[in-house]
């Protein structure tokens, strides 16, 4: 594992060095695949979160974030200050991830994970249907937490403050998390979970009391990306995030491996720096699409060399789930 | 076991490698700008394309079309009351209509012969351009341009060869309808949607999907303009009953609705709101089933060979002479950025705003398409990109959600250019409200006003809307009053005894049709896109508006 690692390290420090050495135009498209890569990062560290401990793949988790955000937007508008509407927009993500785990996950805890993953699925056009009722199919436009655009600029771009906290926010959970899963008793009984249901139950490890930690926990993730990364995209609409972000975090996610938190924000940064690349350099100007070829070129070669993914041991495959 | 794992790996890299390789130009603008493009090639290329995709037969030259249709009652020739003077000038408008283009022995053509007026696409015969819409089409200018339909329909071989790729990416092509089945007008007269007491009509839109617009305006103000005529007695003696539909901004989809809305609903005509994409592949579909089809202005390719549909402002094409007039007149500047939206259908627009700008002696320092589904990372990227080639102006073309998220971008990366382009959507003021201060003043022309400057061109429309809906008006429901008022002069102009006949015997008949709210209009036999002006929206972020900076404005007005 630590070989594969290192590679992994050693290749993206040489596309870094690459992209550097390009010139202006090569460090900035470095600078906006880190930056917009981060929010495919924040969705996808929900998922490697669920996958981790229950081996599903969670379609739900873009429409926790964008619960929050409708959460958010409403509390906003009805006046309250932007820092509290925002946790109100993580309760309700708490809040309809405990429901999700409550009401779909439990009853369908012994069937096939296959069963569990199109449950997800159906809870993602559920959350979508009721955005839509309740909320009417329309955009709606958020301002962002923080407004300074100009505080720092790198290789000049400049990045704005809000952007900032999605780097920030990204970073410190991959670790914080990470160190749950190595460092912590809870974490390592949720991977023991994961890893043999039977013989964690045996030892006294309460499954439907840590899958529930599980799920809420994915669900605040998810309702963090979704209220840090709603400003940056303008504006929101039902479905917004699993539209907008779900696929490039699965990607994301994958390219990462899909049991490394560290990995699902390598994962984003790599998918980030693919598609500004893409967008970039003129070589790239004859392919239409060439956004989406470039990414799933991507995923093709790292999952027929390196199925795993970049920062994940070679025994868990994406093959797991399913 | 180390080989076999070789050939796999070997295997999917020459899998992505061929569909690299297989990938189809985005845009014919890139070679435009550098000067190594044949303009002609790129057009007979689309029309090929669109032929064989939708598979439409050659038609008989002038004469109005109709399918046969089990529906039959006396097809009288019907009168048709004199509306205006076919040649008379827009309202406000310095610029005339132009010579008509000469008639077309075929029907299979990607423009000149639908074409109005004089737009930038015109291929048609080199005409003297005396104030064709304002545009300025010198003689030297015209003979660069892709051929006249006339020309091309001389070697039906080249027709005949099979479809080549679009000169641009093809994210999702509009489903093929089944062929059209065409009889002339002398068929029995079809009364479908039409009692003695009610016309019933379809309307479809993008309300979900990547066009965020408020459900809620399009649904209360869909049928407004038929509710006020309703009150003043409607057309006629009848009232026009309105059924709507969501096209959730999916050609599919739009298909869909328009076909249940034909087939289940039996409406007499289709209007479609906006969404290029999908009033093409909508039109398409009721150019099959024999029934005529309305919208503003969007793309050619795709609508130009259609016997059924009418556009009631000027095309994108049509459009880009003025939008060169006012850059460079106006704004007077020279370097242009050029982002349209990677939809094929698109690309009529595309090379004629480069022509027409190139023509001018405006320079492209860069041109882009953008994906319809646009990451943040394309558009963070995007503006990155127009900020370092240095463009004063950037020609945008794209849907309102993405050109905020563009121009936010920008505005972050403290790059402001003036931000032009051609209309419908962009101009709504849920674009300035969600864009300012990003957008600038941004200016877009518009087939209607704002509400700044309806009172002044329709009275009406404020009181009705306070009566029939209450509140404040919005833009959105202008935006359907104008289509109405101006299909509403055609069926008044078309009297009592109304079927599909001689509602399209009056639309083709060379009269110009006013709503003062609209540009004019005026169709024939080969014209379809029968507008010659727009209205010029600025941008005012400290309100958050749109004004209206120009009415009824042409090239000649700048």
């Amino acid at each position: 594992m630590r070989r594969g690692v290192l590679a992994s390290v050693a290749l993206a420090v040489a596309i870094a060095v690459l992209l550097i050495a390009e010139g202006s135009q090569g460090r900035q498209t470095l600078v906006i695949g880190v930056v917009a890569g981060s929010g495919y990062g924040l969705v996808a560290l929900g998922l490697v979160l669920v996958y981790k401990s229950s081996g599903v793949f969670n379609f739900a988790q873009g429409e926790f974030g964008t619960i929050a955000v409708f959460a958010l937007w409403a509390a906003h508008s009805a006046g309250v200050p932007y820092f509290f509407a925002m946790l109100a927009g993580l309760v309700a993500a708490l809040a309809c991830g405990l429901a999700t785990e409550r009401f779909v996950v439990r009853p369908l805890f012994h069937a096939p994970r296959v069963t569990l993953l199109v449950a997800t699925a159906g809870v993602a056009l559920l959350a979508i249907g009721v955005e839509i009722w309740l909320g009417e199919q329309r955009g709606r436009y958020l301002a962002p937490a923080l407004g300074r655009l100009d505080r720092v600029s790198v290789f000049g771009f400049r990045v704005s403050d809000q952007r900032l906290l999605v780097i920030a926010t990204l970073a410190v959970l991959a670790v914080l998390i990470a160190l749950f899963f190595s460092r912590t008793n809870l974490g390592l009984a949720i991977l023991g979970l994961s890893q043999n249901p039977m013989a964690a139950e045996l030892m006294g490890i309460s499954a439907q009391r840590l899958s529930t930690f599980t799920w809420a926990a994915a669900a605040v993730l998810g309702g963090l990306g979704g209220i840090l990364s709603a400003p940056l995209a303008t504006g929101f609409e039902p479905g917004f995030l699993t539209y907008s972000a779900l696929i490039p975090a699965f990607t994301a996610a994958v390219l990462g491996g899909m049991a490394s938190l560290p990995g699902a924000f390598v994962g984003g940064v790599v998918v980030g720096v693919a598609e500004s690349a893409a967008v970039t350099f003129p070589i790239f100007a004859d392919i239409p699409g060439a956004r989406s070829v470039m990414v799933f070129s991507l995923l093709v070669v790292v999952l027929a060399v390196r199925p795993q993914g970049l920062l994940a041991p070679r025994s868990v495959s994406v093959g797991k789930a399913l | 076991m180390l080989s076999r794992q070789l050939i796999r790996r070997g295997a999917v890299l020459l899998a992505v490698l061929v569909s690299a390789a297989c990938g189809q130009k985005p845009s014919a603008l890139d070679e435009e700008a550098s000067g190594a493009r044949d303009r002609r090639a790129p057009v007979e290329r689309d029309v090929a394309e669109y032929d064989s995709e939708f598979d439409v037969e050659a038609g008989q030259g002038p004469e109005v079309l109709l399918p046969e249709t089990p529906e039959t009652a006396t097809g009288a020739a019907v009168p048709v009351p004199a509306v205006e003077d076919a040649r008379a000038a827009a309202p406000g408008s310095s610029a005339p209509l132009a010579p008509l283009p000469a008639p077309a022995p075929a029907r299979r053509s990607a423009s000149s012969p639908r074409r109005g007026g004089a737009g930038p696409a015109e291929a048609a015969p080199p005409a003297p351009a005396a104030g064709g819409c304002g545009n300025g089409s010198a003689g030297s200018e015209v003979a660069e341009r892709p051929p006249p339909a006339a020309a091309r329909s001389e070697s039906p071989s080249s027709q005949q060869q099979p479809a080549q790729p679009a000169a641009g990416p093809v994210p999702e092509e509009p489903p093929a309808p089944p062929a059209p089945s065409r009889k002339v007008i002398e068929g029995p007269a079809d009364r479908t949607g039409v009692t003695k007491s009610t016309i019933k009509i379809g309307v479809h839109f993008p309300v979900t999907g990547a066009a965020p617009f408020p459900q809620s305006a399009f649904e209360r103000s869909k049928d407004l303009y038929w509710k006020h005529l309703a009150d003043e007695g409607g057309v006629w003696g009848r009232n026009v009953e309105v059924v709507f539909r969501d096209d959730e901004f999916s050609p599919t989809r739009a298909v869909q609705v328009c076909r249940e809305m034909v087939e289940e609903e039996k409406v007499f005509f289709l209007i479609g709101a906006a969404g290029s994409d999908q009033i093409t592949a909508c039109a398409r579909y009721a150019e099959s089933a024999g029934v005529p089809y309305f919208s503003a202005g969007v793309n050619e390719d795709g609508l130009s060979d259609l016997n059924l549909y009418f556009a009631v402002s000027q095309t994108y094409s049509q459009q880009s002479d003025t939008l060169v007039g006012l850059i460079k007149n106006r704004l007077k500047k020279q370097r242009i950025a050029v982002v349209v939206a990677s939809n094929p259908a698109l690309n009529d627009a595309l090379r004629n705003f480069t022509f027409a700008a190139e023509s001018a002696g405006l320079r492209i320092v860069r041109s882009s398409r953008v994906s319809k589904t646009a990451s943040d990372a394309e558009l963070l990227s995007e503006a990155n990109q127009l900020k370092n080639s240095g463009a004063d102006v950037v020609y945008v073309l794209m849907a309102p959600v993405n050109f905020i998220k563009l121009a936010t971008n920008s505005q972050a990366q403290a790059y402001t250019p003036a931000w032009v382009g051609p209309g419908t959507t962009n101009g709504l003021e849920i674009v300035a409200q969600a864009g300012c201060p990003s957008i600038g003043t941004a200016r877009f022309l518009s087939p209607f006003p704002q509400l700044d400057a309806i009172d002044d061109l329709d009275p009406d429309y404020r009181p009705a809307y306070g009566r029939h809906i209450g509140g404040s008006p919005d833009d959105v429901g202008i935006l359907q009053w104008g289509i109405a008022k101006t299909v509403h002069q055609v069926l008044e102009a078309t009297g009592a005894d109304l079927s599909r006949q001689s509602f399209l015997a009056t639309l083709t008949s060379g009269k110009t049709f006013k709503s003062n709210v609209y540009p004019d209009v005026r169709y024939d036999n080969k014209i379809r896109f029968g507008a010659s002006t727009m209205h010029l929206l600025e941008a005012d972020c400290s309100s958050r508006s749109w004004k209206t900076a120009g009415r009824f404005v042409a090239r000649a007005d700048f």
